[in-house]
This record gives structure tokens, C-alpha cells and sequence, in this order.
């Protein structure tokens, strides 16, 4: 696959002294063609930042964008027919019905009449709106406002698409429909950049995930070899009567056999292990024999937001 | 560049305009509710009808000069517009004593009972007269200054001119060079003196405009066919004051007012565009669409609202009472000519704001203060920028004031002249190209600092 977006030492300076922010600070990634690329990272790491200036809409303060061998800030015009974004903030008219947003932008685009409706037609019955397209859009549930959002970027069969955390607040059964589209556009030829920080829905979605942090790339592979990149086995996540001392505990049991890793994250003690179950037993009782219980505990495999905390020593929601 | 981009704006801007709350509140009722405000308050303190104002008079007027006076010894003169006054008595006794007999003889022409206009009280001194201006004893005082006589004969007017090819005062000045180079303005040689928070001074000071300005055009002496020289003065003039009411004569502030409300309502709308939790405005900038077509459409939307909103402020002026001595459709289209001044308010505001409470709150306040000082509610002092360089339609350049900025200033002149007056167009012209010159200037420089800050601007 050919690279489609090409990124390089991309960077964004906010402030000035010691109010600088470094909000980017020198990425560079290739964006191959057809597949869904992940930027994974908390809240302020960056992310928006560069979609921002990948689209167009924030200037660089150095670094240069390639976008299908063009330069952004001057091919304007001819990229942004290529690009379709789906951003963070719902961008519709509220007073507005769910068919007149969407020819509103239609129009925008030029897009002449005579594929206009039928577009919007199959855009519609995409993310289930079909009962709702003459509705005013403030009348609609938040779930079914950022579907429409999804859509209003796809009105002008963009080759390009770049969604910047599209789910965050939304019902299950939306999240769902708008992960089902956003999987389905490789399909149909497009190349899909997603900012999230939902580690779930980079995992399931993208073919690769860059991390950020501080506006930094720290690891940039497919979710798969990130995942194993941070060692095997199960991770088990306890939730203890006894909140202080959960470093020093975590310490201890990290010198057990067996036990690959342990740390604390999010107020949880976690701890990792090829053959977990076989172990709970001792970790229980050591952990009772420092004077605390177990409220609660899960056992899950590893999870990209492991590896943002095997690398940042932190977990993607703090 | 293609048109739909723009057309589809409009559309979208027409729906919203359509379904938001607010159409109403600015488009309708904030204006009609100011026209009624003035309507309970002003529509039965009329103007002109049965009102006799007390007015002071000191004549200092030295009367003519004896060598401009020998050239008019024995010649034929006519006046009979103020019919029992003639000019001969104004040459024996001087065209400042035959001016107060005028006033003090002056009727509201149209009425059968025919009240006079001013009760003329003469002083020596303004001295004698400042006691009882300041007892509201008189509405006005007016002190005509010793060359009065002299300069009612050097009176330039532009018709007589154009008819005989000569001006008098260039006679005068060719037969006397030793002559002084006299003021050509009546205007120059009368001070108004007055209270100017006082109703009546106001109402009063109106009508001696109107009547200084008759004399002005009247009073003129020409070189006639017959070889003679002669003072005429029109026959078939009479002196007819309008009769308004207070609110009548506010209605062509208040409609100019109430077109300037209307660009609150679009800003308003513009801003929603740049609400941090719904960004419509970053959708449209990622489009191919320029600013050109976001602006063209944008303006095209205003256009019937401007109309619309004209339209209501016009038709309710006339259902209120207000009827109009002049060209009713000359006044609809002078005041269309606010239109560049209010999209100017639109771009300029929104270029800077982006909230489109504060542009409400803006806009809110502003568009009453600019129409304030445009003096379109009440006359505003003179802040003399520029002295007599203003053409008017006496063809007397006037002084150009600090509000001569503003071109709502120019357009409520002009409402006023063509509404009230019966003014033809040619003669607010002058005003017309000046409030769009103006307000296009305005809004070329908005529409730059919009389409850079809103469009362009990165960073």
C-alpha cells in the first residue's frame, strides 16, 4: 500500500515563556491507503492538534503535511474535496431537519442535484435515519445527532477521512452503528485517520495505532504487536477494602514467581501472569495477610491502554 | 465561481431566520414598539397647526449702505409674496425691519382661522431678552446682525443665476470695488439663540429654518429684461408650514432606526456558526466553498429582510398616522440606502465576536446610540468638522459635522427632506452619495477584516 498522508516533524507551539505549550512536537507518521489509521492518546496529548493541521484548519509552526502528494495549505481547495471529516464537535444546524443539513452541504460542495438525493439517501438508511430525516435535528437524541454528524462528513464522497473521537458519549447501540460505518469505509476504498482515547475502539477499529503522549509519538504498530510488545499473559485487576500502601503491595507481588508484572493503575492493583488463575490463590492470601480484603476482581487480556501505562507510566484516563 | 455554494447559504440562512425565536422580537416588534413608544408619546403634540411660539427678536440690522442703496433710487420694485410688505420700505428702512414685520405677520397659510406663527416680541439688546429665555418668558430669540441688509442683497441663488447670468452681489461689487466683499448666507447674518432641551425652542427653531431658507431662495435681486434693475421677490409664494406632530416628525429617525436593529438579528445568527460546541462555521471552512460565496450568500439573504423590515416599519408608520408630504416610494428607496451600512454592523461585529450573546448585547445598545448620534431621535449639538464645505440643495455649502461621519447621519437628512419636505431627488443627492460612499467605504473594510479573520487566519 502506498503512503497517502505523509507527516513529517510536524510541529505546534501554544504560549510563549513558561505558559509554552508544546502541543505538537515533532511527529512524523506515513498514512498507508485503505486502512484505518489509530492516534491513541489522553485527553491534551495532541491528537486534535495535528488532525487540525492535517486538514488544514491550524497552520504548522514547522513540519511539512503531504496529503495524496499535495501540499495542504496551498492545493486548499482540490484536497479539501478529498477530505471528509467527522470532528470531535457536532457540526450541524440544530433548527435545521436531519435531509436539509445534509443538502445544505450538498450544495456546499456543488455537488450536483441529480446524485445529491440519492446520496443522501443511502447515507441515511446507513446509520438508521430514515424515520428521522424530516425531524429538526435539535429534536433528536444525542446518539442519533452524532450519526448524523458521521454522515454530514461523508455528503461529498470524500477519499479521506479523518474523525476525531466520534463516540465519546454516546449509547451503546450509537457507539455500535458508528463503528460499524467507520469499519465499513476501507471497504468502499477510503482511508480513515480516528483520534480516540477509548483504547476499545482503536483496538477494534484501526489496522494501526500511533500513541501519543505530550505531543510525542511514543510506539506506532498494529494493535496486535503493540499489545505483545508489553510481554504475555492475563492481567488480573483487583479492587481492595485498604486504599493506602497499594505501591508497596504491588512491589511485593511483583517479586512473586510466576508474576510477570505488577503495578498500581487508576487505584486498582494489577498484576499479570501467564498461568493467572493458578496464582490467585497465594496473591489473595498475602494480600489479606497485609490487613486488606478484595472488594472486587476481573481478569482480562491486555489492552492497549496497558501499553500506554507500560510506557507512560500512567493510565490513558488520568 | 459557481453560484450554488452561495445559493445554498441563503437557503440555510432563510430557514434558520424562519424558525429561530427571534425573527420576530427583531425584525417586528423591537422597531414597531419604539414607532408606538413615540406614537402614545408625540402623536397629538402637533407642529405648526394652532401653536404660536413666543419669539425675541434684537434687530441690529444698519440697513443698507448708501452706495448700494443709490443703485436701486428709483427702480421698479415688486414683493408682494409677504403681500403687504414691499421692498421699497425695506430699502428706506433696512431688510432686517421688513424680515421681523414678516415673521410677526406670519399664518398658518392652510388653516381657515389662519393663528399666527410667532408672537414677536422685540428687544434693544440680548441682554434685556436672556432673562426671560431662561424663564421659558420666550421659545427663541434671534439676532439679526448689522449687515443684514447688505447681505439679503448679495443672497446667492443658483437659479437666478442660471437665468440672468449674473449674480447681484457681483454688480454690487462691480459697480462699488471699494465695496466689501460681502457674506452671500443669509444664514450668516441670524443667530438662533435658545435652549436646546426646550420642545418648543426645537419646534420653533425648525420653522425659522424653513422660513430663512424661503427668504434665502426668494429674496433676490436681478438685472430684469428691461434694462432696469428690480428686487423681486416670488408672487406665488406663500408661507405654508407642514403640519406635523413630534412623532411625525421623528418617524424618519425612527424607521432608519429600526433598519439598524435588523443586523443584531443576522449577527446573532452568524455566531451560532462559531458556537465552541457546535462548529458549523469549521465544517464550512473545510469545504472548497471561499469566503466569497459564504458572504455573497450571506447578503443575499439580507436583501428581502431588508426590504421586509423596511416595509413593516413604512406600513406601520402609516397606520399609526404618519402621512408624508412627500415622495413616499423616493423615502422607501432612500432608505434602502442604509443597506451597506447595516451589513457593514454584520461583518464588522462578527468579525470580532464570536458569541452571539455579546454581539446581541453589542448591537443591542449600539444600533440605538449610532441612531442617537446620527440625530435621528433629537438634534444633536454641532461639532463642526469641516466649515461650509457640504453641498446642500440651496446650493450654500454647509458646515460638515463630526456626525457627518456616520451615514445614517446623510440617510436620515435625506428621509427627512424627501418625507417631510417634499424634497426632489436631485436635491438630497448630495446626501444619498455620501451615506453610501460612506457606508461603502465601511463595508469594504469589514468585509476584509471578516473574510481574514473568520476565513484565513490560522494560527
Amino acid at each position: 500500500m502506498s503512503n497517502i498522508i505523509e507527516v513529517r516533524e510536524l510541529k505546534k507551539y501554544f504560549g510563549k515563556g513558561d505558559k509554552l505549550v508544546k502541543a505538537v512536537d515533532g511527529i512524523s507518521l506515513d498514512i498507508r491507503e485503505g486502512e484505518i489509521f489509530g492516534l491513541l492518546g489522553p485527553n491534551g496529548a495532541g491528537k486534535t492538534t495535528s488532525l487540525r493541521m492535517i486538514i488544514g484548519l491550524l497552520k504548522p509552526d514547522a513540519g511539512n503535511i503531504t496529503i495524496m502528494g499535495g501540499d495542504p495549505l496551498k492545493n486548499g481547495n482540490k484536497l479539501k474535496r478529498k477530505l471528509g471529516i467527522i470532528p470531535q464537535s457536532v457540526t450541524f444546524y440544530e433548527d435545521l431537519t436531519v435531509e436539509e443539513n445534509l443538502s445544505f452541504l450538498a450544495k456546499i460542495y456543488n455537488i450536483p442535484r441529480s446524485i445529491t438525493n440519492e446520496r443522501i439517501d443511502s447515507l441515511i438508511s446507513r446509520v438508521g435515519l430514515e424515520k428521522k430525516r424530516k425531524q429538526l435535528v435539535r429534536t433528536l437524541s444525542g446518539g442519533l445527532q452524532r450519526r448524523l454528524n458521521l454522515i454530514l462528513g461523508l455528503i461529498h464522497d470524500p477519499t479521506i477521512i479523518l474523525c476525531d473521537e466520534p463516540t465519546p458519549g454516546l449509547d451503546p447501540q450509537s457507539r455500535v452503528a458508528v463503528w460499524e460505518v467507520i469499519k465499513e469505509l476501507p471497504n468502499q476504498g477510503k482511508t480513515v485517520i480516528l483520534t480516540t482515547h477509548f483504547m476499545e475502539e482503536a483496538d477494534r477499529l484501526s489496522d494501526r495505532v500511533a500513541i501519543i503522549d505530550h505531543g510525542k509519538i511514543l510506539v506506532l504498530d498494529t494493535p496486535k504487536k503493540l499489545k505483545s510488545s508489553i510481554g504475555e499473559g492475563d492481567l488480573v485487576e483487583f479492587t481492595l477494602t485498604e486504599k493506602t500502601n497499594l505501591e508497596n503491595l504491588a512491589q511485593k507481588l511483583k517479586t512473586f514467581e510466576g508474576i510477570e508484572d505488577a503495578y498500581v493503575s487508576s487505584g486498582l492493583i494489577v498484576i499479570r501472569s501467564l498461568d493467572v488463575v493458578s496464582r490467585l490463590s497465594r496473591v489473595l492470601g498475602f494480600i489479606e495477610s497485609h490487613g486488606s480484603k478484595v472488594e472486587n476482581m476481573s481478569i482480562r487480556s491486555t489492552s492497549l491502554e496497558d501499553v500506554f501505562i507500560n510506557l507512560t507510566g500512567r493510565a490513558l484516563r488520568d | 465561481m459557481s453560484l450554488r455554494p452561495a445559493i445554498g447559504i441563503a437557503h440555510r440562512m432563510g430557514l434558520q431566520l424562519l424558525r429561530s425565536k427571534w425573527t420576530i422580537p427583531y425584525l417586528v416588534l423591537f422597531p414597531l414598539f419604539f414607532i408606538g413608544l413615540y406614537w402614545v408619546g408625540f402623536s397629538t403634540s402637533p407642529v405648526g397647526e394652532s401653536q404660536t411660539f413666543l419669539l425675541g427678536v434684537v434687530n441690529q440690522d444698519a440697513g443698507l449702505s448708501k452706495d448700494v442703496k443709490s443703485l436701486f433710487q428709483n427702480e421698479t420694485i415688486i414683493n408682494s409674496s409677504f403681500t403687504q410688505y414691499h421692498t421699497s420700505e425695506a430699502l428706506e428702512k433696512g431688510f432686517g425691519y421688513e424680515f421681523v414685520n414678516i415673521l410677526a405677520n406670519l399664518t398658518y397659510s392652510n388653516l381657515t382661522d389662519a393663528p399666527h406663527i410667532f408672537e414677536v416680541i422685540r428687544y434693544e439688546n440680548e441682554s434685556a431678552a436672556d432673562s426671560k429665555l431662561f424663564n421659558r418668558d420666550l421659545d427663541l430669540l434671534i439676532v439679526l446682525e448689522p449687515q443684514f441688509s447688505n447681505t439679503s442683497l448679495s443672497i446667492l441663488n443658483r437659479y437666478w443665476h442660471n437665468t440672468y447670468g449674473v449674480f447681484l452681489h457681483e454688480m454690487i461689487q462691480a459697480s462699488f470695488p471699494e465695496a466689501p466683499d460681502l457674506p452671500t448666507d443669509i444664514n450668516s447674518v441670524i443667530r438662533v439663540i435658545g435652549d436646546e432641551s426646550y420642545l418648543n425652542f426645537k419646534m420653533a427653531k425648525s420653522l425659522i429654518s424653513i422660513i430663512v431658507r424661503e427668504y434665502q431662495d426668494l429674496t433676490t435681486a436681478f438685472k430684469g429684461p428691461g434694462g432696469s434693475i428690480s428686487l423681486q421677490m416670488n408672487e406665488e409664494y406663500e408661507v405654508s408650514i407642514p403640519k406635523y406632530s413630534l412623532f411625525a416628525l421623528s418617524i424618519p429617525g425612527l424607521i432608519a432606526f429600526g433598519i439598524i436593529v435588523q443586523p443584531s438579528l443576522i449577527s446573532m445568527l452568524f455566531c451560532m456558526e462559531f458556537r465552541p460546541t457546535n462548529r458549523t462555521f469549521d465544517r464550512i471552512r473545510l469545504t472548497p466553498s471561499s469566503a466569497r460565496s459564504y458572504i455573497l450568500g450571506s447578503i443575499l439573504i439580507q436583501i428581502p429582510v431588508m426590504i421586509g423590515q423596511t416595509l413593516i416599519l413604512f406600513l406601520a408608520s402609516l397606520i399609526l398616522g404618519f402621512n408624508p408630504k412627500g415622495d413616499l416610494l423616493l423615502g422607501f428607496c432612500i432608505a434602502l440606502t442604509l443597506f451597506p451600512f447595516s451589513l457593514f454592523l454584520v461583518y464588522i461585529s462578527t468579525a470580532f465576536l464570536s458569541n452571539e450573546d455579546v454581539v446581541g448585547n453589542v448591537l443591542g445598545f449600539g444600533a440605538p446610540f449610532i441612531a442617537f448620534m446620527s440625530g435621528a431621535f433629537i438634534e444633536v449639538p454641532k461639532v463642526i468638522l469641516f466649515s461650509e464645505v457640504f453641498p446642500t440643495s440651496s446650493g450654500y455649502p454647509r458646515d460638515f459635522l463630526l456626525w457627518d461621519l456616520l451615514p445614517i447621519t446623510h440617510t436620515v437628512n435625506a428621509l427627512r427632506q424627501v418625507l417631510l419636505y417634499d424634497f426632489e431627488v436631485q436635491l438630497v443627492f448630495p446626501d444619498i452619495l455620501m451615506s453610501l460612499f460612506l457606508s461603502l467605504t465601511l463595508l469594504l473594510l469589514s468585509l476584509y477584516c471578516f473574510s481574514y479573520l473568520r476565513f484565513k487566519r490560522r494560527s
